[in-house]
């Protein structure tokens, strides 16, 4: 009744390098149930990370597993599953990995639908090296690098991803592990590019600079502003605001890039 | 013509075992103390003490898996001890 | 090399590049356009679907290095081409594939620069970032052709070294090597060299073991069930990140090591009437065609020049230089470029004799006639 989580993992590692509180463990054991619901072989599951805390996630899960450099996870990931397309190619990145020096290929990714899938860890801050703004930093609020707080509008990674004309995007927080599951299988099960943005909390980072408090405390912020797209509808000004809108917001049929590219293979070599 | 029924007995149900409490089992060297098993437990089966997590009422526990769910850490496992059978009045 | 029913073809350096790949058996291209490369990249953007492998335009060089490095973890020999500017873009990746001991191999067809440059023009101002492009130390190979044929046969070698030594390796063209068109007769097949494979089940299999012969046995993901850990941060044998002293040294000088222990094979040179030499030049690439002339008038008058040619630039042939350093009065070192080899040949020479750069950097080939001066005053003693 319990999920054997230890099958899945690389024990020697642990305990991790997370901090106390940090959300991003919480997106791994989702992951894990996922992966494990689909019923994929670990032989066949390849998990791709770029730098950063999320990035980690990769060595402590025993999978194939490729850690490369910052921002460019999606670019080896795409030589993987162009190689390989028999590999189950699941890329794990960050707010600031994949939109700020990986945005470009994170929209070229999408723009082809290869069928990867993106688990976007969003704690809103650079984390590893020290609590850097990063592109989902919300305006006004506080890091190193920008101590009197941001000027920067920040991302709608959402909106970033469907405008890339990703097949399947979706929005979920550590807050509520079962529906993150339920979606990060939707998001893998998906042939195509998918990305699902995940809210994780920085209690070290983001959290002290921002006065957001612990670990409990910034998932309960996660948990009491989560709001589905229907009812944001119904939100004043104010609450949108602060409103996080989880849920699936593209789930398309479109070619995919491998598919296609063996089309094209066959289509050349008939003649 | 019998006069009377006779008292009606409702049948025995079978013998059914008894659930023990589960074993709420904390892997302390992963452990980090960061509280989020005992936030989400809604029945209160665990507890902080500083930065360790307590069970303090096993039996409370309904196995909702929220704290395993949530534990960052893989620290936290809820284990079904081995089933004990209860042959006495199961009439409650 | 050659065997019968071989083709005789006429085509550039840039596309005998691509031929020599696909003898090589590279199954995966990705890559950029830029010039003056774009024909690697448009030759097997038609070759490789008609032969069932992998070509793919990417939205950048740094994203053409990363996909290179994944398909060859994947087990495809893969191959990127650009030019100076994607070259650096490029180079974050290279250390990658450097410090996670990937095969794969990165043409580089020179051109002027810096920056933008002159991308129609020829230059070997590339050859320090091939060795240092990079950041932190790393080992590299790197060969330099000098015609159509050698742009065929050295492509072919680049796989052949990267696959024994797991190691990135540069050829570096330039534009002239590059576009010039040549007779080239394609051979059937070639020699082939593949990656060691482990020799243990995938429990004990370690991705970066210090074997004795410094070159770790590579597993290919999602194959035969060997599950491994790739990063750049600094590792173990296992594979993953660490920060003990002990092991970050040790790790680094094994790459180096790794290059030391196959010096002799790596390091390639044509000699060209060096026996007698009492005058030397050091020339590579397109420059050493124009060199060629110049020892063939030079010898017609008398004037005993000999031409010491690296097909391999790194690891430099360091021992070679010196024992003609010994030899000759001067080297002269004609390059495109200001002195970046001849800084190398005047550390090698250590004293042994004066080095005489012949240096241009105007987008214009060095001209057989502009070697040959050289030659001649050193031959009247007036190279001092």
């Amino acid at each position: 009744m319990s999920f054997d989580y230890d099958q899945y993992l690389r024990l020697d590692k642990f305990p991790t390098i997370f901090c106390p509180g940090c959300g991003d463990g919480i997106i791994l054991k989702a992951t894990l149930r996922a992966i494990d619901h689909i019923g994929l072989d670990k032989d066949q599951v390849m998990m791709v990370s770029g730098i950063g805390c999320s990035s980690r996630t990769s060595g402590y899960v025993d999978v194939n597993t490729l850690h490369t450099t910052h921002g460019r996870a999606l670019t080896f990931a795409t030589g993987i599953k162009m190689a390989r397309p028999d590999l189950h190619v699941i890329v794990i990145t960050g707010d600031g990995d994949g939109t700020a020096i990986g945005g470009n290929h994170l929209i070229h990714a999408a723009r082809r639908n290869i069928d990867i899938t993106v688990l976007l860890f969003n704690n809103w801050i650079y984390g590893m090296t020290g609590g850097q703004v990063s592109p989902a930093t919300p305006t006004g609020d506080r890091a190193s690098t920008a101590p009197f707080g941001s000027i920067e509008p920040n991302f709608d990674i959402v909106q970033l991803a469907k405008g890339a004309g990703a097949s399947f995007v979706a929005r979920e927080t550590v807050a509520r592990p079962v529906p993150l599951e339920r979606v990060i299988e939707k998001a893998i099960r998906k042939k195509g590019f998918s990305l699902v943005e995940i809210m994780t909390p920085c209690p070290t980072m983001y959290g002290r600079r921002n006065k957001a408090g612990d670990g409990v405390q910034m998932i309960e912020y996660l948990k009491d502003h989560s709001v589905s797209e229907s009812r944001y509808t119904q939100l004043d000004d104010e609450e949108k605001d602060d409103a996080i809108v989880t849920g699936t917001f593209v789930d398309e049929e479109r070619p995919e890039y491998t598919d296609e590219y063996r089309k094209l293979v066959e289509r050349v070599r008939a003649h | 013509m019998p006069t009377e029924c006779p008292p009606a007995v409702k049948p025995s149900p079978p013998a059914r075992p008894k659930k023990a409490p589960p074993e709420i089992k904390v892997r302390m060297s992963w452990c980090k103390g960061c509280g989020l098993c005992v936030a989400y437990c809604k029945p209160e089966a665990i507890a902080m003490d500083g930065a360790v997590p307590h069970v303090i009422a096993a039996e409370k526990c309904t196995r909702c898996l929220q704290c395993e769910a949530i534990c960052p850490d893989f620290a936290i496992e809820i284990v079904d001890r081995p089933v004990e059978v209860d042959t006495g009045s199961a009439e409650k | 090399m050659m065997t019968r029913n071989a083709a005789v073809k006429v085509m550039s350096g840039n596309e005998a590049v691509a031929a020599g790949a696909l003898a090589a058996g590279v199954r995966f291209f990705a890559g950029y356009p830029i010039t003056p490369s774009s024909e690697i990249a448009e030759e097997l953007s038609v070759m490789l679907p008609r032969s069932g492998g992998v070509f793919i335009q990417m939205e950048d060089e740094i994203a053409a290095m990363g996909a290179v490095i994944g398909a060859s973890l994947a087990g495809s020999k893969s191959l990127t081409a650009t030019s100076g500017p994607g070259f650096s873009l490029k180079q974050e990746n290279i250390g990658f594939a450097c410090m996670a001991e990937v095969p794969v191999v990165i043409v580089n067809v020179m051109r002027g620069g810096p920056s933008t440059g002159s991308p129609t023009m020829p230059a070997q101002g590339d050859v320090m970032q091939a060795r240092w492009g990079t950041h932190g130390d790393h080992p590299i190979v790197v060969l330099a052709p000098n015609s159509v044929r050698e742009s065929f046969d050295l492509t072919v070698r680049s796989f052949n070294l990267s696959e024994t030594l797991r190691t990135p390796v540069i050829l570096l063209l330039d534009e002239i090597i590059g576009h010039v068109n040549e007779k080239l007769t394609v051979p059937d097949s070639v020699e082939v060299v593949d990656r060691k494979r482990p020799d243990v089940p995938p429990a004990e299999y370690k991705p970066y073991r210090h074997t004795e012969d410094k070159v770790p046995p590579m597993a290919t993901y999602g194959r035969d069930g060997y599950r491994f850990h790739v990063t750049g941060l600094a590792h173990d044998e296992s594979g993953f990140p660490t920060n003990n002293p002990e092991e970050i040294e040790k790790l680094a000088l094994r790459l180096h090591a790794k290059l030391e222990r196959y010096r002799d094979e790596v390091v390639d040179i044509e000699r060209v009437a060096c026996d007698d030499a009492e005058i030397g030049i050091f020339a590579y690439g397109a420059t050493s065609r124009s060199a060629y002339q110049t020892v063939r008038e030079a010898r017609a008058v008398g004037i005993k020049v000999g031409l010491l040619r690296p097909r391999t630039l790194w690891p430099f042939p360091d021992r070679e230089v010196r024992a003609f350093a010994e030899q000759v009065r001067t080297i002269i070192v004609p390059e495109l470029n200001l002195g970046q080899m001849a800084h190398e040949v005047e550390w090698a020479a250590a004293g042994a004799c004066p080095i005489d750069p012949l240096m241009r950097i105007d987008g214009q080939p060095i001209s057989p006639r502009q070697i040959l001066e050289r030659v001649e005053r050193a031959a009247k003693g007036d190279h001092l």
